[in-house]
């Protein structure tokens, strides 16, 4: 990508929404450690749509308790602050971002992808004893966000990227990189750059198809690019891909995975697809 | 509700009667749709109708068919590109074909 090129897609990516004000109040509050559940209930409270989700997922198969839970404040003290910043973190993109179906590009698949691919994640961690699980989760949703950006921003183009890997049987970021002259990882990697996340999160969008460039956090990387490679493999949501993608070994062994952890992580994750969706769903 | 001529399908009851475009009279309000009023409405070029039920079965009509296609999807082989991955992408595949065999008898 030279570098007017990279110029052009910083200038488009400029008028994109950025995330609403409701992660950023409860980002600071986890963040703040003299915060209680009950401080953080009073700002969920007031969305009834996180509030919903939020019940949605304390009462799913993910937490699994034998009587259902009610109260918001009981709902945040069992997953706990991290897992509930997640949530608002994945619930808020997934609402700046809702897409239509649009000439190709079906919005709402792509989404389930993405869903599947965070769920994935999670488990995946859990099988490597990964300390954030749910940081995972927020990776895994926001891996491909650089075609979202294509989809918003560069929609002639993306249509066009489309009817080349379809004509071609190319990888989508192939077409892209002949298209735009980057591919969504690079695309994704600039524009979430001004959402502040912590790096952990934006190296799986910026690497998750070449996980052996990566520097700074391997492991997640390496976590999102199984998981993506596993979802597809699942035929679960859409990404513009015919094909699944090879897997990267050196990054395979660094999990320490053996291989018969792939039946048992795919079981979980083709159950987990369909509970991420109810949960997240409007 | 309201359908158009796509979505209209014998058996549903007209909560309005139907007009043709000189606004003459149709069918009456409250008769039950048949195969030969969907060709009298084709021929007479009407191309929305009011019929008894709410929206909300009709959404639920939706989400089936997604539901259908999704699967019909799943059924046809995922390509796995050729190079790369050894024994691991072999287990993979073997894996996802287990389960998306599993998942289609459901």
């Amino acid at each position: 990508m030279n570098e007017s090129q990279l110029k052009g897609i910083i200038e488009k990516t400029g008028d994109l929404p950025t995330l609403p004000v409701i992660y950023h109040k409860v980002k600071e509050l986890v963040d703040n450690p003299q915060t209680s559940a009950s401080d953080l209930g009073r700002v969920i409270t007031q969305d009834q749509i996180l509030t919903t989700k939020l019940l949605r997922l304390v009462n799913s198969s993910f937490y699994g308790f034998p009587q259902r839970i009610t109260t918001v404040n009981r709902a945040i003290a069992i997953i706990g602050f991290k897992a509930l910043k997640a949530m608002v973190l994945a619930t808020s993109i997934l609402r700046v971002f809702s897409l239509e179906e649009d000439d190709g590009f079906q919005g709402e698949k792509f989404w389930q992808h993405s869903i599947g691919c965070a769920v994935g994640a999670k488990i995946i961690g859990k099988y490597v004893k990964y300390e954030e699980p749910d940081e995972l989760f927020v990776a895994g949703l926001i891996h491909d966000i650089g075609k979202v950006v294509e989809y918003v921003a560069f929609g002639a183009e993306l249509k066009e990227i489309l009817k080349i890997t379809e004509r071609e049987g190319i990888f989508i970021r192939e077409a892209e990189n002949r298209v735009l002259g980057a591919d969504h990882a690079q695309i994704g990697s600039l524009f979430i750059r001004k959402w502040k996340l912590p790096p952990e999160l934006v190296d799986p969008v910026t690497y998750h198809h070449s996980p052996q460039e990566v520097k700074g956090f391997p492991k997640e990387v390496e976590i999102i690019h199984l998981s993506d490679i596993l979802i597809k493999a699942l035929g679960l949501g859409w990404t513009g891909d015919y094909k699944v993608p090879p897997l990267d070994l050196v990054g395979w062994d660094n999990l320490g995975l053996g291989k018969g952890a792939i039946e048992p992580i795919m079981e979980e994750m083709e159950e987990g697809f369909w509970d991420g969706i109810s949960i997240l769903k409007e | 509700m309201r359908v158009s001529l796509q979505e209209i399908e014998p058996g549903m009851r007209l909560s309005k009667p139907v007009l043709n475009q000189q606004g003459s009279l149709l069918l009456k309000e409250g008769e039950m749709i048949t195969p030969q009023h969907l060709m009298l409405f084709k021929t007479w070029g009407v191309g929305q109708f009011e019929v008894e039920g709410e929206e909300k079965e009709i959404e639920k009509e939706i989400e089936k068919e997604i539901e259908k296609e999704i699967e019909k999807e799943r059924e046809d082989e995922t390509i796995f590109s050729l190079s790369g991955g050894g024994e691991i992408m072999e287990e993979i595949k073997r894996v996802a074909k287990k389960l998306r065999a599993t998942s289609r008898e459901e």
